[in-house]
């Protein structure tokens, strides 16, 4: 499925941008006609006891991959592929990330908000993740944390998607020669499958 | 099982056993001398190009954008998933861990890396391409370690000649007395860092040099295979033929003889043995699609189903008359296994290149050869080590981990890192006894045979060698003011290194070997092994390149000895 989150919110604001309440409230039902394509249980947050799975957290991976690496020169993270990858990634642990990651991680951005973020304005979202982004960076990194967690498979999931790896960055599945030493210049670009040097050497969980 | 020529119910002359890097040379070089071969292989068919699922298929479109599913690798890839070579992509060159289990031991877990497919890890090897010496051809004479080999250099001098010149290996002429030369098409290149810490230990060192890497991806085309294309995803499979492997090279050597039959989805069960006559009569083989039982007979027997397989196969085949194994009349069937033990010795940042990158994928490392013990002694080290790595411009990967957000962190990351070098040791493994593959006859395995069991450990002169090797590693790093990152003198996990060695060695005594100097046992004149289980010593080289020679060596002395009537 490629189903992008661009096509469903093209010209519409995400990140870094003013949205009115209206258009949010508008945004907001576009966004959960798109998320009708995930699993039902993915919409039922409040039924019950909080769930502890990523599935009940689309609407704030979609924000946060907006926010994260937006759209400039090139489209930006907020797709409906990354969405399902940073999900499925959670769910399913990848490099040992907990399963509560989305879930603790909501509960940071509510408390720090002082109110439920995802309902937030989207100015207001930002402002919040900027200032959560610096309380937890500022200091030294103490594993689990969510945010660094969430953040980190954001990024991967944008440098493997095709926008981030072959507009953003470079994609060539067949160089077809190595050259020893090239200028890094204003052109340059690194190559996103630069297989040894691009290996994820360090814990995000 | 799938029966993949014609002539299907004959007897053959030979049959290989095992289709990987020597199971294809013994299949090219006896069909290549006339000889009828069937290849059987236990694992299914894939086929040059079209086989290769995942070769081209971007990250966008891998269910896990090539990081793979955490839960599927540690519920069926537990073993497999820990190698370099393993993702997403490659998986499927890989055995499934839960269906095929093994026994170890619980201190010293041995990382059994294992590919069942045609090909076998022909697909996912590292390539690396180096000739052994007379250091090391020598070493166990020399200190007492080990039985001695029962041949020198130049008894497979002319065998590498013939191996590199049929496999394309890339290379620089060096004049090593610890690393001959070869036959190599033009070297790759180093890139601008890994020039500058070459040209910083040359003006340093006298008794070091570091060089590009000797690896069989090629930069000239051969006849129907097309040289690298840098891409570096060799073990995904490679329809260019960039690389040795059976499928791109000695496969379709031998399928243009017409006189190789190939059977894929066959394991065999053991070898059919004649007390009378003392000679190895065929294979027995159960069909792993529907296990049914078949045999196979033929005048010769070449295993090459890669050292532990080979040795379980041997063991499994005991009789009345060979009750402790076949060809295991000295008792040393299964002992003195080896594998290299491998570091992750430094990896370090370098300043001063932010202005250089570079442009493309090499498949191949640098190379410090081994130093130490070549012309002098280095006080309480037996052997050596060697280092491979390379030196790699970070990219996106490192924004992992930075703070910020949106516009400045996308630019941020979307810019070059920093330049790092890791160098690995690949330490000797000395030969002891007790390093040893057996059965468990108390585990068996899906289709009802004991399981194989490997019993592993390190020894001290290892672990000396990879401390003095992470020393070493330290002082070069500083010619390049390089911020040392992590470093370590512990070996990785045992297996890590994917060269098993050893285990029924080659040697001059029949009460101490297993095999004579042409791969033949000693105990079945028409029985042959050429895999790593012939190695009587594991040297600090990678040791493909010698099992293809010792391969091709054996096949042409047991097709001569068969038509001569010898056999």
């Amino acid at each position: 499925m490629k189903l992008v989150m661009t096509d469903i919110i093209e010209n519409m604001p995400m990140a870094g941008t003013r949205l009115d309440r209206r258009a949010a409230l508008t945004m907001g039902l576009m966004v959960s006609g798109a998320l009708a394509l995930v699993p039902a249980a993915s919409l039922l947050s409040g039924c019950g006891a909080r769930p502890l799975i990523s599935g009940d957290h689309s609407t704030l991976v979609l924000i946060l991959l907006g926010l994260v690496v937006p759209d400039t020169n090139s489209p930006g993270a907020g797709t409906m592929d990354n969405m399902a990858f940073v999900l499925k990634a959670v769910n399913s642990g990848l490099m040992n990330a907990p399963v509560d990651t989305l879930a603790r991680l909501e509960e940071e951005l509510d408390w720090r908000a002082g109110a439920r973020f995802v309902d937030l304005p989207p100015d207001r979202r930002e402002q919040i993740v900027v200032a959560h982004d610096k309380a937890v960076f500022d200091r030294p990194i103490a594993f689990p944390c969510p945010w660094f967690t969430t953040k980190a498979l954001i990024l991967m999931s944008y440098y493997t998607s095709e926008a981030g790896a072959s507009q953003e960055l470079a994609y060539e599945l067949a160089p077809g020669r190595y050259d020893p030493d090239v200028p890094v210049n204003a052109s340059w670009k690194p190559l996103v499958n630069d297989w040894a040097g691009n290996s994820i050497k360090k814990a995000i969980a | 099982m799938t029966q993949h020529a014609d002539s299907a119910m004959a007897d053959f002359d030979a049959i290989v056993v095992g289709s990987g890097i020597t199971g294809g040379w013994a299949a090219k070089e006896l069909t290549e001398r006339g000889l009828k071969v069937l290849l059987v292989e236990r694992g299914p068919l894939i086929e040059h190009q079209s086989g290769y699922t995942n070769e081209v298929t971007p990250p966008w479109d891998m269910p896990f954008r090539g990081f793979g599913d955490p839960r599927l690798n540690a519920s069926d890839y537990p073993v497999q998933s820990k190698g370099m070579h393993f993702t997403e992509w490659s998986r499927d060159h890989f055995v499934n861990d839960r269906e095929n289990p093994y026994q170890t031991t619980k201190d010293n877990p041995f990382q059994w890396r294992r590919g069942y497919q045609l090909g076998g890890r022909s697909l996912t090897w590292g390539r690396q391409c180096y000739r052994w010496s007379d250091l090391d051809f020598s070493a166990n004479a020399k200190d007492g370690h080990g039985v001695d080999w029962p041949i020198r250099y130049a008894d497979l001098k002319p065998w590498y000649d013939h191996v590199e010149n049929f496999i394309g290996v890339s290379g620089s002429l060096e004049g090593l007395p610890q690393l001959p030369d070869g036959i190599f098409q033009p070297a790759m290149k180093l890139n601008v860092v890994e020039q500058a810490f070459k040209d910083r230990i040359a003006a340093t060192y006298d008794d070091r040099r570091l060089i590009i890497g000797r690896s069989s991806n090629m930069t000239q085309d051969k006849p129907g295979r097309t040289k690298c294309q840098y891409r570096n995803i060799c073990a995904r499979g490679c329809s260019f033929g960039g690389y040795f492997s059976t499928q791109s090279s000695t496969l379709p050597a031998a399928r243009a003889t017409g006189r190789l039959t190939l059977v894929t989805d066959a394991l065999v069960e053991s070898l059919e043995y004649d007390p009378a006559r003392r000679r190895v009569t065929g294979v027995r083989v159960i069909d792993t699609k529907n296990r049914a039982p078949r045999v196979y007979r033929s005048q010769i027997v070449f295993l090459c189903a890669g050292s532990v397989n080979s040795i379980s196969l041997l063991l499994r085949s005991a009789n009345d008359a060979m009750p402790r194994g076949l060809a295991n009349s000295s008792g040393v069937l299964g002992r003195y296994f080896m594998d290299h033990a491998l570091a992750l010795s430094v990896t370090a940042k370098v300043p001063g290149f932010e202005g250089h990158a570079y442009f493309g994928n090499r498949p191949c490392s640098l190379v410090i050869p081994r130093f130490i013990n070549v012309a002098g002694a280095t006080d309480g080290l037996l052997r050596g080590y060697s280092y491979q790595g390379n030196a790699t411009r970070r990219g996106w990967a490192d924004g992992i981990g930075l703070p910020g957000m949106g516009k400045a962190l996308k630019h941020d990351v979307g810019h070059a890192g920093d330049w790092t070098i890791l160098l690995g040791a690949f330490a000797e493994c000395l030969p002891v006894a007790s390093n040893r593959v057996t059965l468990d006859h108390m585990n068996r395995d899906p289709f009802g045979l004991p399981q194989t069991k490997i019993e592993f450990a390190y020894g001290d002169n290892e672990r000396k060698l990879l401390a003095h090797a992470l020393q070493e590693a330290k002082a070069m790093l500083a010619l390049m003011n390089a911020e040392i990152l992590s470093e370590t003198a512990e070996p990785g996990p045992p297996g890590g290194a994917v060269h098993e060695m050893g285990g029924a060695r080659m040697g001059r005594d029949p009460t101490t070997s297993v095999l004579n100097a042409h791969n033949q046992t000693h105990d079945i004149e028409n029985l042959f092994v050429t895999d790593g289980a012939a190695m009587a010593s594991s040297a600090c080289q990678n040791p493909s390149l010698t099992y293809m020679a010792l391969t091709a060596r054996a096949a042409a002395f047991a097709a001569n000895q068969l038509k001569t009537g010898a056999l």
